[in-house]
């Protein structure tokens, strides 16, 4: 049994709304894109300087700045709209179950309830629909030990999609 | 105590996709602007004159905003629902003065009223906002009667403290 009591913050969140973002096949597809173009703008202007820039080498990075404050907006907005991650959340992982408790909620959900577990540098991200996901905060881990022990547990449920750090 | 046992079906999860989609004010806004510039344009092109670099810009943009967002709608809702497991078996929930409790085959979910951000109702289901993105809805087919729709509208009615839109209380 795996005890861990976190709290969600801001910048957790937001680096969720950015880890979402940057992983959907539409970014990546246009990041793809984004970056030839741009590096042949530099590399047109840095052979002959009176060549002029390009409508497309304003475009491309506009539109993605956009999007990047866009997402912060909304990772704002969503937050503050949502009270459950103002509370100091208790998680219990089981072999069977993970146990949710706060001052407003109780949950219990078995391991397949979730999609796929995924662990970034700052958070671990149970998704549970491809738009929704259950976070935990690596800052809530009290230590690296506690860490590993829900990396094994999650790599023993042979069903449960993962993509995990590997061990310090 | 109110009892609700409900089937979610693709059907309900694509509405449910579209209906979101569509009504955000910011898209509703842009597709207006889009019809009002595209109106005339239409009547031109096919009754008047023909022009071939407008033509092709033009027909970019229809085709995107008719035919390529909805068809990215319905896959999105399609890959929603295959993906959430709870969907496809029966959910029960259990309303009651203090609590909110979601059962399914999954999950076992209570949680007080107060964390709601807001609930809204529409023809077709009653929506529970966690926040301004994550939602859980429930048909109104699954419902017993009108009675039960009734009596779950006045008690999300008497919470004050939640935001609500609902239909005559």
């Amino acid at each position: 049994m795996i005890q861990i009591n976190a709290q969600l913050t801001f910048r957790d969140y937001l680096h969720y709304s950015y880890h979402h973002f940057f992983r959907r096949p539409i970014t990546k597809i246009y990041l793809g894109l984004f970056i030839p173009i741009v590096c042949w703008e530099v590399y047109k202007i840095s052979v002959d300087y009176d060549s002029g820039i390009g409508l497309i080498w304003l475009t491309l990075p506009g539109i993605f700045l956009i999007s990047l404050a866009s997402i912060y907006v909304q990772a704002k907005s969503v937050f503050k709209s949502s009270k459950a991650h103002h509370e100091l959340i208790a998680y219990t992982f089981t072999e069977n179950f993970i146990f949710i408790k706060s001052e407003s909620l109780q949950s219990e959900l078995k391991w397949d309830t979730f999609i796929k577990v995924v662990e970034t540098n700052k958070l671990f991200i149970f998704n549970t629909t491809t738009r929704s996901a259950l976070l935990i905060p690596k800052a809530s881990f009290e230590t690296i030990n506690k860490m590993e022990e829900l990396r094994a547990l999650i790599r023993s449920k042979p069903e449960l999609k993962h993509k995990l750090k590997t061990s310090a | 105590m109110i009892i609700i046992k409900a089937n979610v079906t693709l059907k309900d999860v694509v509405r449910y996709t579209f209906y979101d989609f569509y009504t955000n004010i910011g898209r509703v806004i842009i597709q207006v602007l889009i019809l009002i510039a595209t109106v005339p344009w239409l009547y031109q092109e096919l009754f008047t004159s023909y022009d071939p670099r407008i033509n092709m810009f033009s027909w970019i943009g229809i085709i995107y905003m008719y035919m390529l967002i909805p068809i990215k709608l319905y896959l999105k809702a399609r890959k929603i629902y295959k993906s959430t497991k709870e969907f496809h078996y029966p959910i029960q929930y259990e309303f009651d003065d203090k609590l909110i409790k979601i059962t399914s085959s999954t999950h076992e979910h209570s949680h007080k009223w107060d964390i709601l951000y807001k609930v809204t109702e529409t023809k077709w289901w009653f929506s529970f906002y966690f926040n301004q993105l994550t939602t859980s809805f429930i048909p109104k087919a699954a419902f017993l009667n009108e009675e039960q729709i009734q009596e779950s509208r006045s008690l999300i009615a008497s919470k004050k403290g939640v935001k609500q839109s609902l239909f005559n209380k």
